[in-house]
C-alpha cells in the first residue's frame, strides 16, 4: 500500500513537471497563431473585396482557422497550469475544458470554409466544405472528455475512500 | 437517458459505443495508409522515400492507435498500463513522423544540413504538437491505471 502510494506520488510529480512544460508549449503556439493571425489580416485587400480568388479563399480560412486554434491553445494551457497547480488531472472542470476543446475543433472542420465562402459570396470551386482531420480531432478530444469524466469518478472513489 | 448515462456505467458504455467507432475508423486509415506505400510512381525518388516512411510511420500511428481503443471497447476500462504504454509508444512515433520523413528526404539526396533546418520548420507543426500532448495523455492514463487499480482493489 505505501509502494502504491509512493509511486503514485511520483506519478503526480511526473505530471506536474509535464504539465508546465506543455503549457508553455500551448501558449507559444498560441502566440505563433496570433502572429499569423496579425500578418493575415494586414494583408491588404483581403476584405475589402468580394472578389473570389483561391488565394483569398485560402487565406479568409486560414485565418478563421487560426482564430480557433488559439482559443484551443489558450483554453489547453488554462487546463495543463490547473493540473500543475492541483496535481490532479481528472476533475470536472479539466473534463468540461476538454470537451469544450473538442466541440471547437468540430466547428473548426466545418466553420472557417463556410464562412470564407460566404465572406466572399460563393460556394463555387472551394472543393470540400468539411475538413476531415479537424473533424476526427474533435471526434478524438471529446472521447479524451469522456475518460477525463471516468477518471474523475474514479478519484472521487479514491478519495472517498482515504 | 442523460441520468443513466451519467453514472459509471453509462459513461463505460458510452467510451465503448465511442471506441468500436474509433477502432474502425483508425483500422481503415491505417490500413489504407499502408496501402498506399507502394504508390511511389508519381515522385522522384527522393520524394518517394520520404513519402514511404511518412505512410509507413502514420499507417502503423493508426493501427496502435485502433489497438487501443479496440482494447477499450473490449475491457470497457480506458485507464490500464499497457494502455498507457502503447499511447506512449504512439506519441513517440508521432515525433518521428515529424522528425524522420526530411531527414531520409535529405540524406538520399546527400545533404545532412538542409534536414536539420526542414526538421525545426516541422516542429511547430500540428503532428508534432499532437505528439507532445499524446505523451502527456500517456502520463495522466498511468496515473489513471492507479486509480482503477486502488477501485478494483477496493470492490
Amino acid at each position: 500500500m505505501k509502494e502504491q502510494a509512493m509511486s503514485k506520488n511520483t506519478a503526480i510529480e511526473k505530471l506536474k513537471s509535464g504539465s508546465v512544460g506543455i503549457g508553455v508549449l500551448c501558449i507559444i503556439v498560441a502566440l505563433f497563431n496570433l502572429m499569423i493571425i496579425l500578418a493575415n489580416s494586414v494583408r491588404s485587400g483581403l476584405f475589402t473585396s468580394n472578389v473570389f480568388t483561391v488565394e483569398r479563399y485560402a487565406a479568409i480560412r486560414q485565418l478563421i482557422s487560426s482564430g480557433i486554434l488559439t482559443v484551443i491553445m489558450i483554453l489547453a494551457a488554462l487546463m495543463f497550469f490547473r493540473i500543475f497547480k492541483d496535481g490532479i488531472p481528472f476533475t470536472a472542470k479539466n473534463f468540461r475544458t476538454v470537451r469544450i476543446i473538442g466541440i471547437l475543433f468540430l466547428v473548426n472542420a466545418v466553420i472557417p470554409s463556410v464562412s470564407a465562402a460566404g465572406l466572399l459570396g460563393t460556394f463555387r470551386g472551394i472543393g470540400g466544405i468539411v475538413n476531415p482531420s479537424a473533424l476526427v480531432e474533435g471526434l478524438l478530444f471529446l472521447f479524451i472528455a469522456h475518460m477525463v469524466r471516468y477518471g474523475a469518478m474514479l478519484q472521487q472513489e479514491s478519495d472517498e475512500t482515504l | 437517458m442523460k441520468k443513466a448515462l451519467s453514472g459509471k456505467t453509462g459513461v463505460v458504455l458510452l467510451l465503448r459505443i465511442c471506441s468500436v467507432f474509433l477502432t474502425l475508423l483508425m483500422l481503415y486509415n491505417g490500413i489504407c495508409n499502408l496501402l498506399n506505400m507502394s504508390n511511389l510512381d508519381q515522385f522522384d525518388i527522393q520524394t518517394s522515400h520520404a513519402f514511404a516512411v511518412e505512410m509507413l510511420l502514420s499507417g502503423l500511428v493508426l493501427l496502435g492507435g485502433a489497438a487501443v481503443f479496440g482494447i477499450i471497447a473490449y475491457t470497457g476500462k480506458p485507464f490500464s498500463r499497457l494502455l498507457s504504454m502503447m499511447t506512449g509508444i504512439c506519441g513517440i512515433m508521432l515525433i518521428l513522423l515529424v522528425l524522420l520523413p526530411p531527414l531520409v528526404r535529405q540524406l538520399v539526396s546527400g545533404g545532412i544540413v538542409n534536414s536539420f533546418s526542414e526538421i525545426l520548420g516541422n516542429l511547430g507543426d500540428d503532428v508534432s504538437i499532437i505528439g507532445v500532448l499524446t505523451l502527456m495523455l500517456a502520463l495522466v492514463m498511468r496515473y489513471g491505471a492507479m486509480l482503477q487499480q486502488e477501485s478494483d482493489e477496493t470492490l
